[in-house]
């Protein structure tokens, strides 16, 4: 068994190497930060079991961010027996300096030259002579088509990767400090190679070092010091200049530029950065983005229930009278319409939604986003790469919380955190406002929701930033070229996000709806009814039926729908419109979209920001949603 | 410690491009090859320079690092001459020669505080250059060739370093974004957004 990690910058497509490699999906898209936690799989090849970790990305071993931490610590405390090198063919210096640091570190590393296709459209890259150079296998990939990957699994599952023999000379004066940390410790068991490790010593990196004895410690901070004073510049600083000074000579030796014009992308790339051309693309494209998932998904839904009538019909009901009588025909009645529910009013949207995420993803225009917007963002104690965990939130906020990640101090997560569970709809609440408020009241209504989590967000996001402790933010984030997405990766990456709610939410809901019908039937829930009554019928001009649909919305925002359209006693689902209110539908879909995340991210939430914070957000938000319905109650009735 | 002689010969070494023989060395200090020869010896001994078989004196990088601060130094005090005590240009240079040996660390920098209050301690005061400022104030479009790093916060500093911003790099200013919002920069074959306080960090000479 190998075990192997791939590690490289963030964006070179480790991601999308590791789905080829193990057939396993992860989600991989065109910015840096997709991924934040670890994930493995494994293959045979040749007889060999080699296990592959899909590491963050990361810029250096340094671990300057969480997610950079999750990738450094697993170099250093599982020391994996061969590390591929993900390095961006038409990037390479940067891709150098982090191989430099890994093969100091005696991996056993071979190199995955991706982006291999356009590279050769730019320059004449020699994978020889950077063989010969860095005494590593080379291997060019273009993790996009599967090119090359055939032979970097040969290579993982053989006895062919060695560690390197390539190191980089450093500043003489560097070279004879490290000279005589290694002499100082010859006799310890370091738990690294020593030239590597004492190099970490000397950066003063606390990863690689933490078995090195006290009196060596103290002697490498007094190198340090010694080495500023004399050389007005840190010692880390002047690592990173000749480790550059390094790569640049080897790719200036194996790399020849080509003579070319811009590209289209290239120029495009301008154009939406400039922030003249890139505002008003920015406005376009979010516009484009909202109208089309209201519009598409109504389509959709259109379509898919004509099919549904069609097909299956009054069937189910049907079914459920010829075994159980009038009690079966109840219970099946619960299903069929939990069905209808989710097929009209949920996937519609949450389909869409996704199909476009997974377009902008890859596009790479969401890095675009967060340098426009950057600006207003600091306005809540955030930078701009806030936007994508908030994007991504707006199809589920278990992911957008863990997408967190890669923002950066405690503050300005937990800010980040509170906005994504309070006011950003995860798909299911967007198809409760799109698919109820939007489908019987009028888009103008769902519209209005949208624009008061808006308002929320930036209150919320204002208020945390002035009672907080100040930090201050700060953005340092690539810039991916513009790309064609690729029909494939967003299918796949589109069925990775909602094969859950299909697997999971699916199922759970029709039980649900059958055991609901069967309370029901049986008269058991209206205990719980009738005493919250003061709350739904009194303050929020609901029916009373309706705080079941809040209590099992707890559970998934998906089942507080499905169990509207049961307990209401519609019969279809098109009834729904006649048995509520327009002003009714729409403090309905207001408290839900406000309330009280779902379980699922309450336990994301625990998991990253603790349990006190948990349940601080949990009650604000259950408060909040009560006032919000409470007062949207008051103007309707007015 | 270096004596001043030594200083000033590394120095020499340090602003020519290529070796020098003793014979060149002297006359750059305006001294006889005979008063040299021992400090080259002696500097030899501490690692700052190597004379090569043929005669010729190369220096070593450590004793280029040690030459760049000398000569920020000198520098400095030509600055601090000139534009503090106003004094005539050819002074300058002679009265900086003769204090610069002199001149405590606490000096260097309380000086190098006064006329550049940005820059801190005795990291290399650009002062008289008016070519180095902060990569944040160039122009848009400006190259500049990054100098050092201003930054006394280990994190940022590791930050910067680990996205290639080190010194000796060729960087672009593309964009500037409103609202305080980031810079767009290009190193080398890759392009990013900083934050402008992260950018103001990294001092570069305008090319």
């Amino acid at each position: 068994m190998v075990n192997v990690a791939l590690i490289g910058h963030p964006n070179v497509g480790k991601s999308l190497i590791f789905t080829r490699f193990t057939g396993v999906g992860v989600i991989s898209s065109n910015y840096g930060g997709t991924t934040v936690e670890f994930r493995e799989g494994t293959v045979v090849r040749n007889g060999t079991r080699v296990c592959i970790h899909d590491l963050p990305g990361t810029y250096s071993l340094a671990g300057n961010s969480e997610d950079e931490l999750v990738a450094v610590q697993m170099l250093a405390e599982d020391r994996p027996d061969c590390v591929v090198l993900v390095a961006d063919a038409t990037r390479l210096e940067q891709s150098l300096v982090l191989l430099f640091e890994v093969l100091e570190l005696g991996y056993r590393t071979v190199v995955a030259l991706n982006f291999m296709d356009l590279a050769r459209q730019r320059s004449e890259v020699d994978v020889a002579c950077l063989e010969a150079s860095l005494g590593v296998r080379v291997v060019p990939t273009v993790a996009r088509t599967g090119e090359g990957i055939d032979r970097l699994a040969d290579l993982l599952a053989s006895d062919e990767t060695v560690p390197s023999d390539f190191f980089v000379h450093y500043d003489s004066h560097i070279e004879s400090f490290i000279h005589e940390v290694k002499r100082s410790v010859a006799r310890t068991d370091i738990g690294h190679p020593a030239r590597g490790a004492v190099i970490k010593l000397l950066e003063g990196n606390p990863l690689f070092t933490e078995r090195f004895p006290d009196h060596v410690l103290e002697r490498a901070g007094a190198m340090r010091r010694e080495f500023e004073e004399e050389h007005g510049e840190s010692m880390d600083v002047h690592i990173g200049r000749d480790r550059y000074g390094e790569a640049h000579t080897i790719t200036r030796r194996c790399v020849v530029g080509l003579k070319r014009k811009l590209s289209r992308s290239e120029r495009l790339s301008d154009i939406t950065l400039r922030p003249a051309t890139g505002l008003p693309i920015l406005m376009v494209v979010l516009c484009g983005v909202f109208l089309s998932i209201i519009y598409l998904g109504g389509l959709l839904d259109t379509v898919i229930m004509d099919i549904y009538s069609q097909l299956v019909g009054d069937a189910i009901p049907a079914f459920g009278h010829r075994i159980g009588g009038e009690f079966g025909e109840a219970a099946m009645r619960g299903v069929d319409l939990s069905i209808q529910a989710i097929l009209s009013l949920v996937i519609p949207y949450i389909l869409v939604f996704y199909l476009m995420l997974g377009m902008l993803e890859d596009s790479g225009y969401l890095p675009r986003m967060v340098v426009l917007l950057d600006g207003v963002m600091h306005r809540m104690g955030l930078h701009g790469g806030a936007i994508i965990p908030m994007i991504v939130g707006l199809g589920c906020n278990v992911p957008g919380i863990l997408a967190t990640r890669a923002v950066g101090s405690h503050r300005e997560r937990l800010i980040l955190g509170t906005l994504i569970v309070m006011a950003v709809p995860c798909s299911a609440q967007s198809a409760i406002i799109i698919g109820t408020v939007g489908n019987f009241v009028g888009i103008g209504h769902a519209l209005i929701i949208y624009l008061v989590l808006f308002v929320l967000l930036v209150m919320i996001g204002r208020m945390m930033h002035k009672w907080m402790v100040f930090e201050p933010t700060t953005l340092a984030i690539d810039i991916p070229e513009l790309s064609i997405p690729q029909v494939s990766n967003v299918a796949s990456k589109t069925w990775l996000r909602i094969k859950e709610f299909f697997l999971i939410a699916f199922p759970l809901l029709l039980v649900g709806s059958v055991i609901i019908e069967l309370m029901l039937f049986y008269d058991v829930l209206m205990p719980l009814v009738e005493p919250m009554s003061w709350f739904t019928v009194g303050l929020l001009g609901l029916p009373a039926v309706t705080i079941l649909a809040f209590i099992f919305g707890v559970l998934r925002k998906e089942m507080a729908l499905g169990l509207l359209v049961i307990l209401l006693g519609a019969t279809h689902i098109e009834e729904l419109a006649t048995l509520l209110t327009p002003s009714q539908f729409f403090v309905f879909a207001l408290v839900m979209a406000t309330y009280m995340p779902c379980l699922a991210t309450m336990a994301v939430m625990v998991k990253e920001y603790g349990t006190r914070d948990t349940l601080v957000v949990s009650v604000c938000s259950i408060t909040l949603a009560a006032l919000l319905g409470i007062l949207a109650n008051m103007l309707l009735s007015i | 410690m270096v004596s001043n002689l030594g200083e000033d010969c590394i120095m020499a070494l340090g602003r020519s491009k290529a070796a020098m023989s003793m014979e060149d060395i002297a006359s750059a200090m305006e001294l006889d090859e005979g008063t040299i020869r021992v400090t080259v010896t002696t500097l030899e001994d501490k690692g700052y320079l190597r004379v090569r078989p043929d005669g010729m004196v190369h220096i070593t990088n450590r004793g280029r690092r040690f030459a760049e601060v000398l000569m920020r130094r000198h520098q400095l005090l030509e600055s601090f001459l000139g534009q503090v005590l106003d004094l005539d240009t050819d002074e300058v240079h002679h009265e900086a020669c003769s204090l610069e040996h002199k001149l405590s660390d606490e000096s260097v920098d309380r000086i190098s505080r006064m006329i550049c209050p940005k820059g801190r301690g005795t990291r290399p005061c650009w002062a008289g250059d008016a070519e180095v400022t902060p990569l944040s104030e160039l122009d848009q479009g400006g190259r500049g060739e990054i100098v050092f790093l201003r930054c006394e916060d280990k994190a940022r500093i590791s930050r910067l370093v680990s996205m290639g911003l080190v010194p000796g790099r060729e960087v672009v200013l593309e964009n500037e974004y409103a609202l305080g919002g980031p810079l767009l920069i290009r190193v080398g074959d890759c392009r990013m957004a900083l934050s402008r306080e992260l950018v103001g960090l990294v001092m570069v000479r305008r090319i």
